[in-house]
């Protein structure tokens, strides 16, 4: 049990420390960051910031070696390029990204550059342009500037190789130092670490981006659903890229009116809460008929339902189509009111009117966008309904001229409507 | 020159998306074609150094070369049946293989082995496991290592009279496909993240236009509630205060103007209305024809119901009156409006799957609706309930019971307009 908890506790311990490491890491490679920067500046300044970290200490761990050992030549060389990458940190610290960029590549390729034709073939020095040619790409993303360091790169390449073959080393190299060795393994490793991180700071940045895509497209088709449920597509789309929108005139449209015939009753015997609830449920029944018939719905008005066939897309079904859905509609209210009587409740009962006429369509007004129809053809609806009889279907003449074929029409004779004279009337006979 | 370039462009294209489909994802078409894009250049420089070096030093370049080729192009034939992982794996391995061998026996005189450095970087940027990357990266360094020990124990096998041009082939090799995969590799990611950028900025706005428009229909919270649950809960309000105007020689004007200009006209009152409304926060539900319906109070509950609609029942006679005056001048048909106001408990949200709009029902509406019917043009008819809120604030006539339709005998009054 003891050896347990040690261990536990020694586990801890560890991840105590590697977490503080990370933090530590952290807060270096985000040295000269502030929250204005693009992405990609934060990226290559992390970058940055990494390297010359740890090129601050593998040359510090080399100064206190060399100065251990009194080699004062090679104690001067480090020493110097500790003090070159402590300065690149400093001017990133300073917000001179741009010179500290340029400072760290021109100072890399010099610095390799001098060991190389000093010490000879046995330094390898000039191995670490290799990474050095490979951070300059990363870190720049002008092609020119990226070419040009790319090019000097490969030019003191061949310069350090060229000069082993006709120059001697100046500076001898200490004794079994290790430098060939260590220089290839830098080189290795630091290519590894560049390439690795630029890597998965990309990958990191696309994932990103791709779940605030999705996000984002969810989110949109949200709103994009809600808005097609309220406005016909085309008269969204115009309201969203102009303000406005232009209203339309059709030539024949079929207007449907339903009213409830007991409702006012009804009012006074159920609560407003439940009398919304009652509507909602016959509503969005003729809400799914609508649909199944390609019939837009233009509101309700209290207990009253509007529809009319024909709009925003032109069809030659129109009529047929309304008094199709005005059929299922009373079959659903019969059902209802059947379920309601057995049960001993309020039932409802609707008068539908129907009539066929031309209409201009479209929104009036800056606020609460609706797509509406107005004419006298919508009037003389509202009034095919008024005079109507519950349980019917009451169209007007040319409603029956359209639907004469394939529904069968009871002739109601001249009946007067408000306002409207005498006018043909005739009940859809199911 | 420019078609000859195109057409090499479009050979290179083919070449490097061997055995990709579209439905392929991202990462894979990305790796694929930087395999391939690798495999064919070295298919290529192989061919050079085996053209250059044919019929010379017993052809051992150029069988080395021409063999090695002929394994690389076996590369770009397991891409094009889609054996993408076999592909990647048979890369890397037949790499550090190839090279390891060749510096082992040609020894340190043609630098073989610094080909090592870019196959280490090139299979960091084809394999996505992380265990992976560092087997291959680790390999590499092993053969690395092994060929310079081994340069240490022994003399060359083979000895390569070129050496010098090899040695400095072999680190230009290095460099440039150092160079290729890693500008390859950030370029694809850049056009990457500005594609998903640019998608990014263009949903973002498509959904801002969207949401912009739907607040104009639908109050906030109902908009969100139907977003998420695809239906919002209706509400109960126990004190609101609605409007209604009616325009009185509507029908009338409907007999003589087409009806594209008198949807043009309501149009013109009725955005003026919204103005007003708007500058008041009440919230307008909606035209019925030419009646414009309006009410205070909802979505969210206020203690100036009353009194902000009367405000803007006085504004919109007075900018019916305005437009009167400009038409009677102008000779053409003038609107007058009559408003009815009431205020009392209703029950507000939405009704039914389609077409959602933000209503209000109860009796209070109806009540409202006689409210109007029984004023005059010109006058905001109050009832008793609203009265009794805005009778500090404005001087109202009381106009005695007047009898509604189907509501019995109510208290009128009409509010003066003057004083305010």
């Amino acid at each position: 049990m003891g050896l347990k908890n040690s261990v536990l506790e020694s586990d801890s311990f560890l991840k105590l420390i590697w977490n503080r490491l990370v933090v530590i890491w952290d807060s270096i490679i985000s040295i000269g960051l502030t929250p204005h920067l693009s992405d990609w500046d934060r990226r290559r300044i992390r970058l940055l910031d990494g390297i010359s970290a740890m090129a601050v200490l593998i040359l510090s761990f080399y100064s206190i070696n060399y100065l251990s050992k009194s080699d004062w030549v090679q104690f001067v060389l480090s020493f110097q390029g500790f003090l070159a990458y402590v300065t690149i940190l400093l001017l990133i610290y300073f917000r001179k990204y741009s010179f500290a960029f340029h400072f760290f590549n021109l100072y890399n390729i010099s610095y390799f550059l001098f060991n190389a034709i000093t010490q000879g073939s046995l330094n390898a020095s000039e191995y670490l342009l290799v990474p050095s040619s490979i951070a300059s790409m990363l870190l720049f993303r002008d092609k020119r500037i990226v070419v040009f360091y790319f090019m000097l790169n490969g030019l003191s390449f061949a310069i350090c190789k060229y000069s082993f073959t006709v120059l001697k080393p100046i500076i001898l190299l200490p004794v079994g130092s290790g430098l060939y060795i260590a220089n290839h393994v830098t080189m290795f490793v630091t290519s590894f670490l560049i390439v690795l991180y630029f890597k998965s700071e990309n990958f990191r940045q696309e994932k990103l981006l791709e779940t605030q895509n999705k996000s984002l497209a969810l989110e949109q088709q949200k709103s994009e659903n809600l808005l097609l449920n309220i406005l016909p597509r085309e008269t969204a789309e115009e309201l969203k890229s102009t303000g406005s929108a232009q209203s339309r005139q059709f030539d024949a449209v079929t207007i449907l009116f339903s009213d409830f015939k007991n409702f006012t009753l009804a009012s006074e015997k159920m609560s407003p809460d439940q009398l919304v609830t009652e509507i909602h449920q016959y509503f969005s029944y003729f809400d799914s008929i609508m649909e199944k018939f390609g019939i837009e719905k233009i509101k309700t008005i209290g207990d009253a339902y509007m529809c009319a066939g024909g709009i925003p897309d032109e069809n030659a079904t129109h009529a047929v189509d309304v008094v199709k859905a005005a059929f299922e509609m009373q079959h659903y209210v019969e059902k209802v009111k059947l379920e309601k009587l057995a049960a001993g409740k309020i039932f409802f009962e609707i008068r539908i009117g129907i009539h066929t006429g031309p209409v201009v369509a479209g929104i009036v007004g800056t606020k609460k966008f609706a797509y509406d129809i107005w004419g006298d053809t919508v009037n003389l609806a509202s009034r095919m309904e008024s005079s109507g009889e519950v349980g019917r279907v009451n169209i007007s003449a040319t409603t029956y001229e359209l639907v004469k074929d394939q529904f069968q029409c009871e002739y109601r004779g001249k009946i007067a409507a408000k306002n409207k004279g005498d006018i043909d009337m005739y009940f859809v006979v199911q | 020159m420019s078609i000859l370039f195109q057409k090499i462009s479009i050979y290179w294209n083919l070449i490097i998306s061997l055995g990709l489909i579209t439905s392929d994802d991202k990462w894979q078409k990305r790796r694929i074609r930087m395999l391939n894009g690798i495999s064919a250049i070295t298919v290529l420089f192989l061919l050079a150094y085996a053209l250059m070096y044919k019929g010379v030093d017993r052809d051992i370049v150029f069988w080395e070369s021409f063999l090695s080729a002929i394994v690389y192009a076996c590369v770009l034939f397991f891409s094009s049946i889609r054996w993408h992982n076999f592909s990647c794996h048979f890369f890397t391995i037949f790499s550090i293989v190839f090279f390891t061998i060749l510096a082992y026996i040609h020894g340190k005189y043609i630098a073989a082995e610094y080909n090592l450095v870019a196959t280490s970087i090139s299979s960091m940027l084809i394999f996505r496991n992380f265990r992976i990357i560092v087997f291959y990266f680790c390999l590499n360094i092993i053969c690395f290592g092994f060929c310079k020990y081994s340069f240490t124990l022994a003399e060359p096998i083979l000895y390569m009279p070129h050496a010098l041009s090899l040695y400095l082939g072999n680190h230009s090799n290095m460099f440039i496909i150092l160079f290729l995969i890693v500008t390859y590799f950030k370029s694809e990611n850049l056009r990457q993240e500005k594609l998903l950028e640019i998608q990014n900025l263009s949903l973002a706005d498509e959904k801002l236009k969207s949401d912009h428009l739907l607040l104009n229909i639908l109050p906030v919270e109902t908009a969100e509630e139907l977003k998420l649950t695809g239906k919002a809960r209706s509400r109960k309000f126990d004190a609101v205060t609605i409007l209604f105007s009616d325009f009185k020689n509507f029908t009338l004007a409907s007999e003589m103007m087409s009806p594209e200009d008198l949807v043009d006209e309501i149009h013109e009152y009725f955005s003026c209305f919204d103005t007003i409304v708007t500058k008041y926060g009440i919230e307008k539900i909606k035209t019925i024809g030419d009646a414009y319906m309006c009410v205070g109070g909802i979505p969210d509950e206020n203690s100036t119901h009353a009194i902000d609609i009367v405000h803007a029942a006085i504004e919109m006679q007075q900018y019916v009156e305005q437009q009167k005056l400009i038409k009677l001048a102008a000779g053409k048909i003038f609107f007058e409006i009559r408003i009815g106001i009431h205020t009392g408990p209703v029950v507000a949200g939405i009704v039914g799957t389609k077409k959602f709009a933000y209503d209000i029902w109860g009796d209070t509406v109806n009540l409202a609706s006689r409210m109007e019917s029984s004023g005059d043009v010109g006058r905001i008819n109050i009832s008793a309930s609203t009265y009794e809120l805005v009778k500090n604030t404005f001087t109202c006539e009381y106009r005695g019971k007047i009898s509604a339709k189907n509501k019995g005998e109510i208290d009128m009054y009409f509010v003066s307009q003057q004083v305010l």
